[in-house]
């Protein structure tokens, strides 16, 4: 499957219903997510760990959510892989953030890993990775685009 | 998952990542499905998402090129099935390297530690990787960690 371009509609299933965890309430978030508690695991952008379990995904996802909302997510599907009543995804995402309240927007690039089942309707969540470049590379990242942007205007922190 | 799924895929992954001491990346190919048309491979330090055999081999032929010597250990490694022939196996792997050019570098070894994204399919000769995806956290919360760290250091 060759890369499209960009898409703000989740290109997938379960793509969508990780948009749909970004919610406040835990038994929103669990909804997403298998009936089968232990197999759930995640890989999260915002800590390092490798979290297990429906409770402690379900735990990180509300964490995240009092900290910080989803405020963009852009797509662009690499590979899909479909295995009798698994989905199994891979996806380039552009995600933007926001504070819960008024304040200024972040911006992050990442490669995005979901595996799924699919029950009746509904697709739910086995497993996701929010998977950030080496940190050298996001740094490096930076430099380049502030040489794209160019010289800050006078009085600019930036 | 029997346990026995479970062991082989974790003893196959240890193999794997021992492959890149000395870079032998022609034997890492043995250790993907050959049947899969679309192979996925998104190494920490890639700009891109490496997608299709021509991809990857390019890059792990031009590894060669910028990395001098590499030793590399998996470790936690956790495995999920999906359905009876689809996993999806997690672990952190930690390396370290001299680069081929280490004036740009210090020639001092870098190492860092990753966690990886691995999905595996069976077949008829045993589980084949078919998608490797490698996952840092954000660089706040990296660099925060690291000074977490130094405080506790004392």
């Amino acid at each position: 499957m060759n890369a499209a371009a960009p898409s703000r509609e989740a290109p997938h299933p379960l793509l969508a219903a990780w948009e749909r965890c970004w919610a406040s309430h835990p038994a929103a978030i669990a909804e997403h997510w298998s009936r089968s508690a232990p197999a759930c695991s995640f890989v999260p952008y915002d800590a390092g760990s490798i979290v297990q379990g429906r409770y402690d995904v379900v735990a990180h996802f509300t964490r995240r959510y009092a900290r910080v909302r989803l405020v963009r997510a852009e797509w662009v599907l690499r590979a899909a892989w479909r295995e009798l009543d698994v989905e199994l995804v891979i996806a380039d995402l552009d995600l933007v953030t926001g504070p819960p309240h008024a304040g200024e927007h972040e911006r992050r690039t990442m490669r995005f890993v979901a595996g799924g089942e699919r029950d009746g309707e509904h697709v739910r969540l086995r497993h996701v990775t929010e998977a950030m470049p080496a940190v050298l590379v996001q740094t490096i990242g930076a430099y380049e685009r502030h040489a794209a942007a160019g010289p800050p205007a006078a009085g600019s922190a930036r | 998952m029997s346990a026995d799924d479970r062991a082989v895929i974790e003893h196959l992954l240890r193999e794997y990542v021992a492959l890149s001491a000395g870079l032998r990346h022609a034997e890492k190919r043995a250790y993907w499905d050959p049947d899969e048309t679309t192979p996925v491979l998104a190494p920490e330090e890639a700009a891109e998402t490496l997608v299709g055999w021509e991809a990857i081999e390019r890059y792990w032929g031009g590894s060669r090129e910028t990395i001098a010597d590499l030793r590399t250990e998996c470790f936690d490694v956790h495995v999920n099935l999906l359905a009876p022939d689809v996993a999806v196996a997690l672990y952190r792997q930690h390396w370290t390297a001299t680069m081929a050019a280490p004036r740009f570098l210090a020639g001092a070894p870098l190492a860092a530690t990753v966690r990886a994204t691995c999905l595996l399919r069976r077949r008829p000769a045993g589980w084949r990787i078919y998608a490797l995806v490698e996952a840092h956290v954000d660089g706040a919360e990296y660099f925060a960690e690291l000074y977490r760290r130094r405080a506790a250091e004392g």
